[in-house]
């Protein structure tokens, strides 16, 4: 396939232009973000990103044959998007999308239920946790990871905010939660893009000094 | 329960929006096959079902100029594999509101009557699948509703499954599990906007809210529900990325990413819809 294609650029456009356009790609099937989808998901993701990464490469090697001779001056840039390395892990049969409560390094008493996680048995993975008596810090986590991957959004927060508040220095904990308020952030910022046009309207009236009357009536905020 | 599910049409591009409409309008024909009436059944939030199917089959789907009935001229419409499936969900869905508004004594319950035919023809017609995914969502509610649920999440379930199925139900088998998680994060979005949306009426009512259920004010439960809803919609948005899309990813896009948080923000800030019709 067209590498240009798949990046959603046009041949001519600038090595300025590819990175950012990879860039975003790359965001955009970033493991974190299917963390908590269904494995087939996560697979068609991990596809998806595999092909966008094989296609940058295959640019760079096109245009750094290409312009070698005129010493492709920015290449070493591209060989410091150190990020890439790390996106890489797409390719190493997806495991890094289980990450998400599964990249535990330790032993642990939970290392069974992380290594349930990683598999994707997200079922017996909660029935394993709801068999434990104890609840430490831990267990939260790792019930808001299983409540995630179920799509029961309140609960995952719910559990990663006790979490938190049991063990506050774990950086695993807060990432999880800091997670959750990123999305909102973004989606955030994203919604008006484009603006709320009443809102918007109305400010340009109340610039005018005639909200109250007339303007006021013209607009529904 | 729907309506929320639209695009922000000021960020669409011209053909884009004259595409949104012909799928409308596309779907408004299908639906004629249950007879004139039922062609008021129509909704939005299945339009844009509809265009995701679309942009999902191998077979493009037919833009072709029909005639309006409630025009009276021409108007471009898209015919595709997925509009019968559609059409036969509007049916099944305006029946489930149509049982939801018999036990709460809503006015749509004086509609059942003139749905029983259609419904009759549409199970005949090989969607007594989906049928079977809509009473099972309805016996859940039901259940929750009488045990008074008071649990964000259990109380999304059971439309949160049934939307997942829906958007799944008869699609290519490589989109399905991309599609049912889409409509899984779509099916709870709408649960929360709904729950939150109608807080005030159902307190004043007296009616089962999970949020009141809850003990949540209108605030905290809108305080509560933001990042939940952009969590919904974040998956949605992962969901589609995923999938191989073929056409009217502007579209989808638009509404995944504009018109999600633009309904979600009216509701929150109880302003209304000033958007119009199509």
């Amino acid at each position: 396939m067209d590498p240009y294609k798949v990046l959603g650029v046009s041949p001519n456009a600038s090595d300025e232009e590819i990175k950012k356009a990879y860039r975003a790609l790359v965001k955009k099937y970033h493991p974190d973000r299917y963390a908590q989808a269904p494995a087939e998901v996560q697979k068609q993701a991990s596809e998806k990103a595999k092909e966008i990464n094989a296609a940058y490469e295959a640019i760079q090697n096109q245009r750094s044959g290409k312009q070698s001779a005129g010493g492709y001056g920015s290449a070493g840039g591209y060989g410091g998007y150190g990020n890439a390395g790390g996106y890489g892990g797409y390719g190493g049969g997806y495991d890094g999308y289980g990450s998400y409560g599964g990249g535990y390094t330790g032993g642990g008493q939970y290392a069974d239920i992380r290594e349930l996680l990683a598999r994707g048995l997200v079922a017996q993975a909660e029935q394993a946790l709801l068999n434990r008596s104890v609840r430490d810090a831990e267990w939260h986590y790792l019930y808001g990871v299983v409540c995630m991957r179920r799509g029961w959004y309140d609960r995952a927060k719910q559990s990663f905010e006790t979490a938190c508040a049991m063990d506050p220095n774990n950086g695993e904990y807060r990432a999880a939660l800091e997670q959750i308020e990123a999305v909102f952030q973004r989606t955030q910022g994203r919604s008006f893009m484009g603006g709320d046009w009443n809102q918007m309207l109305c400010t340009i009236l109340q610039c005018m000094a005639c909200s109250g009357c007339c303007g006021g009536r013209m607009c529904f905020c | 329960m729907f309506g929320y599910v639209r695009p922000y049409r000021p960020e669409l591009k011209l053909r884009e929006d004259m595409l949104f409409k012909a799928h409308y309008c596309g779907l408004c024909r299908a639906l004629s096959a249950y007879g004139l009436p039922c062609r008021a059944l129509l909704r939005y939030d299945l339009t844009f079902l509809y265009a995701v199917r679309c942009a999902l089959t191998e077979t493009e789907p037919v833009l072709c100029r029909r005639l309006c009935p409630w025009k009276c001229r021409t108007v471009a419409s898209v015919e595709g594999p997925d509009a019968a499936y559609l059409a036969a969900l509007h049916v099944l869905l305006a029946q489930e509101k149509c049982r939801d508004d018999r036990r709460d004594g809503g006015a749509g319950r004086l509609l059942s009557p003139l749905l029983a035919l259609p419904a009759q023809k549409v199970i005949s017609s090989g969607f007594g699948e989906a049928e079977e995914m809509i009473l099972r969502m309805d016996r859940e509610q039901v259940r929750l509703e009488k045990e008074g649920c008071a649990d964000l999440d259990e109380s999304a379930e059971p439309f949160s499954a049934l939307l997942g199925g829906l958007f799944a139900y008869g699609a290519r088998q490589e989109d399905a599990p991309a599609l049912a998680w889409m409509g899984r994060n779509l099916g709870r979005w709408i649960s929360w906007m709904d729950a939150l949306d109608d807080h005030r009426k159902d307190r004043e009512q007296g009616k089962y809210n999970v949020l009141i259920q809850m003990g949540l004010s209108r605030e905290q439960a809108a305080e509560r529900l933001q990042p939940l809803l952009a969590l919904c919609q974040d998956q949605a948005l992962a969901a589609w990325d995923s999938l191989q899309v073929e056409r009217n990813d502007g579209i989808v896009r638009n509404v995944l990413e504009l018109g999600l948080p633009r309904a979600a923000a009216q509701v929150i800030q109880e302003r209304r819809n000033t958007d119009g019709p199509l």
